[in-house]
């Protein structure tokens, strides 16, 4: 078990948008968490590495209480946010070198093999505003394996691009589950969650719905709420 | 000598005298200029601390300066600190004082507002890489806001130029004290004031001109 949630719970204001959340993610699971915009889901993935601090509740990771963000938990956001001001290298290594403090020559020789992974070896030096959408969160999804993460989240990483780029991302993203690493990833790409994940949690109102396999979600859903979402999808 | 033209007149009388009144002008805005640059950094960053105190003293600061004239503050520095804590400045480094204090405080604040443009999602990717948050400052948000606040630190500094002219006023032989000089006693104003006028226009070209560089140099296209 790589991480466990118990009855995590987060308001903004009088607005709770979190009302009790437990669950878990195996190590090597991939978990996709589905629902509707304002469910939670990107708010329950930003309690796990701490942007946002929870109001109640606990989180887990490897046995140990998380209490602040972890740099062994890798984030990939909907908005790639790259570092514009530096080189898709330097976006890679600022953080092996600054965090885990490993020396710059083999920082640079990490960072490589993981931009040949994402199949960006060619952008090395370039600037981030230089890359299509879908190159620049194919980076950020490097920059982050270059601090070599125990577990991966993923906030909508596809959502702000051109359908036509989608496809590399999660090209990129099914390698990474393939390889065996821990991954929670919000989508709205149903086709892709189905195919990938181990499990899907479906999430509204701030509350875990309905979870368990693909087939189970997908081809037989228990919960009226579920049922009706997915309506939506076919 | 009124039988000079403008141009004798110009090159005999106003140009000698000119290069020394330009160069004390020079000096004062460069290094009041340089100071007010460093000093607004830290007050920046005090002044968007999380801790009330340190807001409070960068706010309360910045309003001192801001709020009060600066042809006050300078002859307050050079008459008043005498007699309230009796330290006596030449004319020259109480201009210097005066004048970067008083930039410091605009600039801290144009600092700020280029810290606060940065978008949010760089402190978060940079929180989610495990960076401390000193080094998301130095390292990831502050490199940032040079090609942002370029265009209002040079404005900043073209104010700091003209500026510099109200140091005058405790007898210190800049630009305008200068040509202010020769004119009386020659009885010919436009002239000088017209010298005193390029004077000023060329420092201000020259720090635009120097900003502009700067603004391609960190432009994210190039």
């Amino acid at each position: 078990m790589i991480i466990e949630i118990k009855n995590l719970k987060k308001s903004f204001k009088q607005n709770e948008v979190l009302r009790g959340i437990s669950t878990t993610i195996n190590t090597g699971e991939v978990v996709c968490i589905i629902g509707p915009s304002g469910s939670g889901k990107s708010t329950m993935l930003r309690c796990l590495n701490f942007l946002e601090t929870p109001t109640a509740g606990e989180i887990f990771f490897e046995g140990k209480q998380l209490t602040n963000t972890s740099k062994e938990i890798g984030m990939v956001f909907q908005s790639f946010n790259l570092f514009p001001h530096l080189t898709v290298l330097q976006n890679l290594i600022i953080a092996p070198i600054n965090v885990l403090k490993i020396k710059k020559d083999l920082a640079e020789k990490n960072a490589h093999e993981i931009l040949a992974k994402v199949n960006l070896l060619d952008k090395i030096a370039a600037f981030p505003h230089s890359l299509s959408g879908g190159q620049q969160q194919r980076v950020a999804i490097a920059r982050a394996l270059c601090m070599q993460p125990k577990l991966m989240l993923f906030d909508e990483a596809t959502s702000a691009l051109d359908p036509e780029l989608v496809g590399e991302v999660l090209t990129v993203m099914r390698n990474l589950a393939d390889s065996g690493m821990s991954m929670a990833i919000v989508t709205h790409e149903m086709n892709f969650a189905r195919e990938v994940a181990d499990r899907i949690i479906f999430m509204d109102h701030g509350k875990i719905v309905e979870e368990g396999t693909p087939e189970q979600i997908f081809s037989n859903p228990k919960e009226p709420r579920t049922i009706e979402f997915l309506r939506n999808f076919s | 000598m009124d039988e000079l033209n403008f141009l004798e007149f110009s090159k005999l009388v106003i140009i000698p005298r000119l290069f020394d009144g330009m160069l004390i002008t020079l000096k004062l805005t460069f290094i009041s200029g340089a100071i007010g640059l460093v000093l607004g950094l830290p007050i920046a960053l005090l002044r968007l601390s999380a801790i009330k105190f340190f807001s409070w003293i960068a706010i309360l600061y910045i309003s001192l300066f801001r709020g009060t004239p600066l042809l006050l503050q300078i002859l307050f520095i050079y008459f008043a600190l005498p007699n309230l804590i009796n330290i006596n400045l030449d004319a020259f480094p109480a201009g210097i004082l005066a004048l970067s204090l008083n930039a410091s405080a605009y600039l801290a604040e144009i600092y700020r507002a280029g810290i606060l443009s940065i978008p949010k999602g760089q402190s978060e990717a940079a929180r989610a890489l495990g960076l401390s948050p000193n080094q998301t400052m130095f390292r990831i948000i502050i490199p940032q806001t040079f090609r942002v606040i370029i265009p209002p630190v040079v404005n900043e500094l073209s104010a700091l130029t003209k500026d510099t002219s109200l140091v005058s006023v405790i007898s210190l032989g800049e630009l305008l004290f200068v040509t202010q000089r020769i004119g009386a006693k020659y009885l010919r104003p436009w002239e000088v004031y017209i010298w005193a006028a390029l004077g000023y226009l060329m420092i201000v070209l020259i720090l635009s001109f120097t900003a502009s560089r700067l603004e391609k140099k960190y432009r994210y296209d190039h």
